[in-house]
């Protein structure tokens, strides 16, 4: 019973980390119709990012101890800036020429940035190839109650993904930004003649969505320990079938799908024997079945086409 | 007659002066191998570079070649196959360079298939390296289980693959381009793992213990003595692979002018136009990434057996966005173009080792450029033409 | 002549999550005849093509051609049947050449398959150059302007000429029902001059041929067709000779002054 609580919260945490990439990918889709696959990467740049920040945080220890309760803050705050400021730049770079051409283009152009991004952190970050070990930027409190351990960190992951999820929500549904943001994603060419810029629209959604990836990029760091330049990839592939398990477009959708995810993950590690594995298989073998028989999810928006 | 005659003459001298500049260009191309130190290959390369531009932008160096070609394409093609195959005579005595050119052509069969996917019906396909490792596994396992010669599992690995490829393909052809690139994706990355971890296949130590094919009583591990040299048993494989891109090529030609090749191209360009000229999309699809796979597997089984042992490590994702990255650059459904694309991608980064390390950076970035500038890559498709 | 009806449909209605496109609609086509098919944007015409053809599958109702069902085939079984069509955004093959493109026109008619390209390709490429000799005819047929630009690929072609390699492409095969639509769509009254008789030509050349155009310029539909029907929402409003529909009171308020510009050119 007590393994089973840790289970879920352990599932619930692994859920959360996802949503706030799978909604990103749930944004994009929804404002241009693009599957941007380096969005993983970019998650992980948050991560080194982190280390980076607390690194210099590190050496200005030297002018008098600044307690973690100041570091940290500072620290997310300004990686998920970066990252926000950073991922709008992939995409005014590498997105936006392709808007008139086929979807194709995009998709190839996002895989090829993601390719970049990650080789830039393996070659020119110092030791690039092997995993980074990311500071314990969260309490590392453990609460033992009887049988049961609850870790501190764990629980403020998951209400920090929450708090941030919320937000967003209440930013998309009840701002003017926000409408405009669902303006777009509904008809971009009707809200153009409704007099908002869509091109600024595109690039606050890109912000946000690059602002909780750098948010989810610290947050896995946090909970792993330790970083490799490669996690981005199968991050991206993992934000992105739980997207598609929900409904491309759809951030509901996404979340729904994270939590899906995110349990027969865990669940997998937890009780199928010698399962640990293949967890990323079935994360794969998810997103193949959804794509191929479902592509518009659970509770996904299809996009008619017209003849 | 003297009219006739200048004619003739006229059409002697370009034809000369053509094969001049072609043997200037296999020169250059074996100075680029032979030279050690990276001053002199980045010289040839610059050569190399500038020649290109000259022959582009200087109109009557343009018109020598242009016209030098239509006039002598047998003796061009004739010469350039003598070049290629007096490669391993060249470099009897540097076996490296000739397995940096096996691998070359094992990447230009590996594209030319892409190429009927991409280039011609726009399908995106990230699992080369998948087909590439199906082929390999399979003619290992069947080598060393089933004690088969290799002559028997060359066609049989492609059959294999190509069987792996109707599997994917077929529930996947009412998935809309895009997703199906992902579905291959994920494709790729599922059989990585399961290569990986899956016992039977060997594990991340793979698969070791695979015999050199044979012909007759020589061993393709022996070195071949040909008119009194000896050439390194590299150039087995060599001449293998050389043959089978030859084919690959043949198959290419045939596939282009042909009502098939008409139809994938139509299915490129609009599916539901395509669709209502009664072009039976389905079935030309599944037939695209059958025929790609069946001779990556033919790659794969070639691969495993040059190495004697492989390992999922040579079947990564990579491996695949390098393969993409081929197609991309020489040419969206121009075979020449594909192997063209295939000695810059492979053969310079061997060579300039320097940038080893960097390969895969500027793949990525070379794809984001030409994606950006050239999107049909550098030598577009050409225009039928008959008669 | 064969049939008495080439085309017939029996309450076709398809409905787009409670949006009727096409309504109930009855309709028929004998055959040599050309039909017109007009209405106002919107009202369900292409949308009626695409059922014909098989691009969509109606959610109520029958197709018949030549006495055929072709409710739940596919669009490519249904081309082979001998039905061929030009698309109002004009759908062509666009980055390979205009000969190309007529070719291909004719894929159905063509036998050779993958085991004659690798093995017995003698047989292909004289089916091809078979195939390029009929589509030069077709172009010239056109113009001869048209037939020289054959080796130039179809992005690069002018609008009015884009159409007229459409409606060879529709030819190629030998049809024996032609779906156009809007072909003189974007053309200057000129152009449009020079495709009527394009059409007749072509409807001389061909008497067994049954054509239904959908056009939104009067003066066309009334020098070339025998019958026109009239769509609204999706709904068959009105049907018959030219002459009688112009005059229906329904059929004008539909148009709410359309009408007055285009019968005017």
């Amino acid at each position: 019973m007590a393994q089973l609580i840790e289970q879920l919260t352990f599932a619930l945490m692994l859920s959360s980390t996802y949503t706030l990439i799978s909604v990103g990918f749930a944004l994009f889709f929804g404002a241009i119709n693009i599957i941007h696959f380096s969005h993983g990467d970019v998650a992980i740049l948050g991560a080194f990012f982190g280390i980076i920040l607390y690194g210099v945080f590190g050496l200005t220890r030297v002018f008098g101890a600044i307690p973690s309760w100041i570091v940290t803050p500072i620290v997310f705050v300004v990686t998920c800036l970066l990252i926000g400021f950073l991922g709008t730049f992939f995409e005014r770079t590498v997105i936006k020429p392709f808007r008139k051409s086929p979807l194709l283009m995009v998709l190839v152009a996002t895989i090829a940035l993601g390719i970049v991004i990650r080789e830039v952190v393996r070659l020119f970050y110092p030791q690039g190839s092997n995993p980074q070990v990311f500071p314990k930027l969260l309490p590392q409190t453990i609460y033992g109650v009887g049988h049961l351990v609850l870790r501190l960190d764990h629980i403020l992951i998951f209400l920090i993904s929450l708090l941030l999820i919320v937000a967003m929500f209440f930013m998309i549904n009840k701002t003017r930004i926000g409408m405009a943001i669902r303006a777009v994603s509904q008809d971009i060419e009707a809200a153009n003649l409704m007099g908002i810029n869509s091109d600024i629209v595109i690039a606050v959604t890109f912000m946000i969505g690059s602002i909780l990836a750098g948010l989810a990029g610290l947050l896995i760091g946090s909970y792993q320990t330790l970083v490799r330049f490669d996690m981005g990839l199968m991050l991206g592939i993992k934000g992105f079938s739980a997207a598609v398990v929900g409904g491309l477009g759809s951030i509901y959708g996404a979340i729904a799908g994270s939590i899906v995810l995110g349990f027969v993950e865990s669940l997998v590690c937890a009780y199928v024997p010698g399962g640990t594995p293949y967890k990323d298989v079935f994360a794969f073998v998810i997103v193949i079945f959804f794509l191929v028989f479902k592509p518009s999810g659970i509770l996904g928006k299809t996009m008619p086409v017209r003849i | 007659m003297k009219a006739g005659l200048d004619m003739k003459l006229n059409q002697n001298i370009s034809r000369l002066l053509f094969l001049g500049i072609e043997t200037v260009l296999f020169g250059l191309v074996y100075f680029f191998l032979v030279f050690e130190d990276m001053i002199s290959i980045f010289a040839v390369l610059a050569a190399m570079v500038l020649l290109s531009i000259a022959i582009n932008r200087i109109p009557s160096l343009n018109r020598v070649v242009k016209e030098g070609f239509s006039h002598s394409k047998i003796p061009c093609i004739v010469y350039g196959i003598l070049f290629v195959l007096a490669m391993p005579i060249l470099f009897k005595d540097k076996p490296y360079h000739i397995f940096i050119l096996f691998n070359t052509g094992l990447f230009a069969v590996l594209g030319l298939g892409l190429n009927w996917q991409i280039g011609s019906t726009n399908i995106v396909n990230f699992a080369s390296a998948a087909s590439f490792a199906a082929g390999a596994y399979a003619s290992a396992l069947l080598a060393i289980h089933a004690g088969l010669s290799f002559w028997i599992l060359l066609p049989v690995s492609g059959l294999v693959a190509a069987a792996i490829g109707f599997i994917l393909g077929l529930p996947c052809m009412k998935t809309k381009t895009y997703y199906l690139s992902l579905v291959t994706m994920a494709f790729t990355i599922i059989v990585y793992l399961l290569l990986n971890n899956m016992d039977w296949t060997g594990g991340p130590d793979g698969i070791s213990g695979i015999p050199f094919p044979q012909i007759g009583s020589h061993s393709f591990g022996s070195p071949i003595s040909l008119f009194g040299w000896s050439l390194p048993y590299q150039a087995n494989f060599y001449y293998l692979i050389v043959f089978v891109v030859g084919i690959t090529f043949f198959v290419d030609r045939r596939f282009r002018y042909s009502r098939l090749g008409l139809a994938w191209n139509a299915i490129r360009n609009d599916e539901i136009a395509a669709a209502c000229q009664g072009i039976d999309v389905t079935y030309n699809k599944v037939l695209s990434f059958c025929a790609n796979f069946f001779f990556d597997g033919i790659a794969g089984a070639i691969f495993a057996f040059s190495m004697g042992y492989i390992s999922p490590e040579s079947f990564s994702f990579n491996v695949s966005v390098t393969v993409v990255t081929i197609v991309i650059v020489g040419g969206l459904d121009n075979a020449a173009g594909v192997i063209l694309g295939a000695l810059l991608m492979i053969l310079i980064p061997e060579k300039l080792q320097v940038f080893q390390n960097y390969r895969m950076l500027i793949f990525g970035l070379i794809i984001i450029v030409m994606l950006l500038v050239r999107p049909k890559g550098l030598f577009p498709q050409t225009i039928r033409k008959y008669e | 002549m064969q049939y008495i009806q080439i085309l017939k449909t029996e309450s076709l209605t398809i409905n787009f999550g409670g949006l009727y496109a096409v309504d109930s609609v009855d309709f028929h086509l004998e055959e040599g005849e050309i039909v017109g098919l007009i209405g106002p944007n919107g009202s369900g015409k292409s949308t009626f093509f695409n059922l014909i053809t098989g691009i969509y599958q109606p959610t109520k109702g029958r197709i018949f051609f030549k006495d055929e069902n072709l409710v739940g085939k596919k669009p490519h079984q249904i081309a082979k049947k001998g039905i061929a069509r030009t698309f109002q955004n004009n759908r062509l093959f666009s980055d390979i050449s205009v000969l190309d493109n007529v070719i291909l026109g004719m894929h159905y008619r063509q036998k050779t398959n993958l085991l004659d390209t690798l093995f017995r390709y003698h047989l292909v490429k004289s089916e091809l150059r078979a195939g390029a000799e009929k589509a030069m005819e077709l172009l010239s047929f056109f113009s001869e302007e048209l037939k020289a630009n054959w080796s130039r690929r179809v992005a690069e072609l002018p609008h009015a000429d884009r159409r007229r390699v459409e409606i060879c492409r529709a030819l190629a095969s030998g049809p024996d029902l032609l779906l156009l639509d809007e072909p003189a769509g974007g053309m200057s009254p000129e152009e449009t001059e020079e495709l009527m008789r394009d059409i007749r030509k072509v409807k001389e050349t061909h008497k067994d041929l049954s054509v239904i155009i959908i056009e939104h310029d009067m003066a066309m539909i009334e020098q070339i067709a025998n019958r026109v029907y009239v769509f609204n929402y999706g709904r068959k409003i009105a049907e018959g000779p030219f002459s009688s529909i112009s005059k229906d009171p329904g059929v004008i308020q539909a148009y709410l002054g359309e009408e007055e510009e285009d019968a005017a050119a």
